[in-house]
């Protein structure tokens, strides 16, 4: 203790002008763009249709169950906690639709929505352990990696798979939005946006004097540039159709766990549990019931990951969600630069990571790889990920 | 003075282990109070039972006049009762107005209506009033983590939240005790702006060069019981250090 606060002694003189290099080296993320940069220009050079646009939409079109298990996973990391159930939970949710949807005469929407019912009530009872009984999550989740898998198996039947039989569902992830569509909703995104802006926010912060339009203008400015930024990008894929409609729905569920995490008070509640759990108690914070919501939240993200799997196969085996996909998800986290102790991390990392692991994956197999040195690769990815947060974080932070 | 926190015969009897013995005390608004005592002698219990933290075997315990029972910390904030631990109860990774209002987050309006939605402007503006009005100049930034602040500077936060609704009663464990020497001086200023501003202040210290320096009165602890209960300006240390040991010329 007393070694660590006398070099704190040392640092606060200066802890005002902070290097510019150390705040772009320490900013959560850097690690990823790099890695992204360097990925691409690689595989640019190794394979000549790595930036193809049909390479792109088929790689992106792809990523939806690896970015919402990897976004899940932040939710329940940053609260400090582990859920190694969710590739399970995936797996059943896509059994159990693939079954309703395939096998019944129930709509697929409300398949659907049965599915993801059911799996809340799993995560929600799993939640419950890990809170009421005072288990770790590790060993819960653990147990229910292994029980959810099983009940999978169960729900396949003996065929050991469910085809979703032509649903529309399967569709979903052929489905292409034009760069026109991405215009409208991006304008429509941004008008709400201005709505909550005008109405709401300006009424309710006196700004300091001064500086207050360039802080309005800076503000509008972030919200802007990525919705153009993702305008171009679909024009460039315009000629293959567009983006994929599960990448533009996996945005905007990230998008929403992003408010959730940042904008809304049970978030900052989650990471004040992940990063002290005794100050979250003392400040008042009902920690069971921000974890339990937690894990509800998870679970929900985890449902809709097995069904967007399905989606993209056209049927449930028992092969679907299970182990490595809770491995790689926990993986793009990780490379996300969120932390597995708790308390700090975003889900756009997270999206990130996941990107980054299926653009290595897809790189590796255009340059027809075998499978198992693509194993390894990815392995290394998330390896050299944490080594270098954890390098970069020794050298320019004291804590 | 007016009396705002009195303390009658608090036991906290752990089994066998009598931690607290008839504990008698008050605490008056705009005067710092110093508990001392050697380790062990109960003033970590004291000051637990008056938070909130723990529970009293027997006694009582009146803040402005009216009787309380406090079953956790919430209940003991509630009453005015604000306690700033050793550990200091703050989030690391959040920032310094995040912790600020952690668990009493600001939130937008809509129609009037209260939303889910922070107001981080609104958090930041009055993180940034709080800090001034206790002379804290070194925290300019209120978007700046915990973990890049010094001990000192953490010290201001965890003090600043603890008035942040302007407590009546504030305690502080050991508030210097990890700090070098001009980081300490910021502290004990921050104690007597606190006094002229009316706040009963009690700080539990091993320090009593700093006792000297702040308190008005000097409350001494051995083995469970207080033993003595000083007017600081009537003693010298040596009495006070006597009354620790158990010596003789026990106070009044």
């Amino acid at each position: 203790m007393g070694t660590k606060i006398d070099k704190r002694k040392i640092d606060s003189s200066d802890s005002e002008e902070i290097s510019s290099a150390r705040k772009v080296l320490t900013k959560e993320g850097f690690p990823l763009f790099f890695a992204m940069i360097l990925t691409i220009l690689i595989f640019r050079i190794a394979t000549e249709s790595f930036l193809d646009p049909r390479n792109i939409a088929n790689l992106l079109g792809q990523i939806a169950p690896l970015v919402l298990i990897a976004v899940a996973s932040t939710l329940v990391i940053v609260m400090g906690e582990i859920d190694l159930s969710l590739g399970s939970i995936a797996g059943f949710s896509g059994a159990l639709a693939a079954f309703f949807i395939g096998s019944t005469n129930l709509h697929w929407v409300f398949g659907i929505i049965v599915t993801v019912l059911l799996t809340l009530a799993i995560a929600l009872l799993q939640g419950a352990i890990v809170v009421f009984g005072r288990v770790r999550s590790f060993a819960v989740t653990l147990a229910g990696f292994l029980v959810w898998h099983g009940v999978q198996v169960g729900v396949l039947g003996n065929a050991s798979q469910r085809p979703l039989n032509r649903s529309p569902l399967a569709d979903l992830s052929i489905t292409r939005v034009s760069s026109g569509w991405v215009l409208l909703g991006s304008l429509i995104y941004f008008a709400l946006y201005l709505c909550f802006f005008i109405l709401v926010k300006s009424n309710n912060s006196r700004e300091p004097e001064g500086n207050e339009s360039s802080r309005k203008i800076l503000t509008v400015t972030r919200t802007l540039l990525p919705l153009v930024a993702l305008c171009l990008f679909s024009k460039y894929l315009d000629q293959v159709g567009g983006i994929p409609l599960t990448l533009f729905l996996v945005l905007v569920i990230t998008l929403c766990s992003w408010f959730l995490l940042t904008r809304m008070p049970i978030g900052r509640h989650m990471y004040s549990i992940g990063g002290n759990p005794a100050a979250a108690r003392a400040n008042g914070i009902s920690v069971t019931k921000v974890r339990l919501t937690g894990f509800i939240l998870t679970g929900l993200l985890a449902s809709l990951a097995g069904i967007s799997i399905i989606s993209y196969t056209g049927g449930a085996d028992s092969s679907t969600g299970a182990g490595s996909l809770l491995l790689q998800g926990i993986g793009a986290t990780v490379i996300g630069g969120v932390s597995l102790i708790g308390g700090r991390g975003s889900v756009w990392g997270a999206f990130g990571g996941a990107v980054l692991l299926s653009a290595v994956q897809n790189g590796l197999a255009l340059l027809s790889l075998p499978f198992y040195v693509i194993d390894i690769v990815e392995g290394l990815v998330v390896l050299t990920a944490l080594l270098a947060d954890a390098l970069i974080r020794r050298k320019y932070t004291f804590s | 003075m007016k009396s705002v926190l009195k303390l009658e015969n608090v036991t906290k009897h752990y089994g066998t282990v009598h931690a607290l013995q008839g504990a008698t005390l008050e605490l008056y608004s705009g005067e710092i109070t110093a508990l001392v005592g050697d380790n062990g002698a109960g003033k970590s219990t004291l000051v637990k039972v008056i938070s909130g933290v723990i529970q009293p075997t027997t006694g009582s315990m009146q803040v402005q006049g009216e009787s309380v029972v406090f079953l956790n910390p919430q209940m003991a904030r509630t009453a005015g009762v604000h306690t700033v631990f050793q550990d200091l109860a703050l989030v690391d990774s959040l920032t310094t107005a995040e912790n600020m209002f952690l668990g009493a987050e600001l939130k937008h309006r809509f129609l009037n209506r209260e939303i889910p939605i922070l107001n981080r402007q609104k958090m930041k503006i009055e993180t940034i009033k709080a800090l001034g009005v206790l002379g804290i100049t070194t925290l300019k930034d209120p978007s700046t983590r915990i973990e890049s602040l010094s001990g000192g500077q953490r010290q201001s936060v965890a003090i600043a939240r603890a008035v942040r609704d302007s407590a009546p009663i504030v305690i502080l464990d050991e508030p210097t005790a990890a700090l070098g020497v001009s980081q300490s001086e910021q502290v004990l200023g921050l104690m007597k702006r606190l006094k002229v501003s009316g706040t009963a202040v009690l700080v539990v210290s091993h320090n009593l060069r700093e006792v000297f320096s702040v308190s008005d009165r000097v409350i001494v602890m051995r083995l469970g019981k207080i033993v003595a209960n000083f007017q600081t300006k009537d003693v010298t240390e040596e009495d006070v250090v006597l009354a620790i040991v158990g010596s003789a010329r026990d106070g009044n």
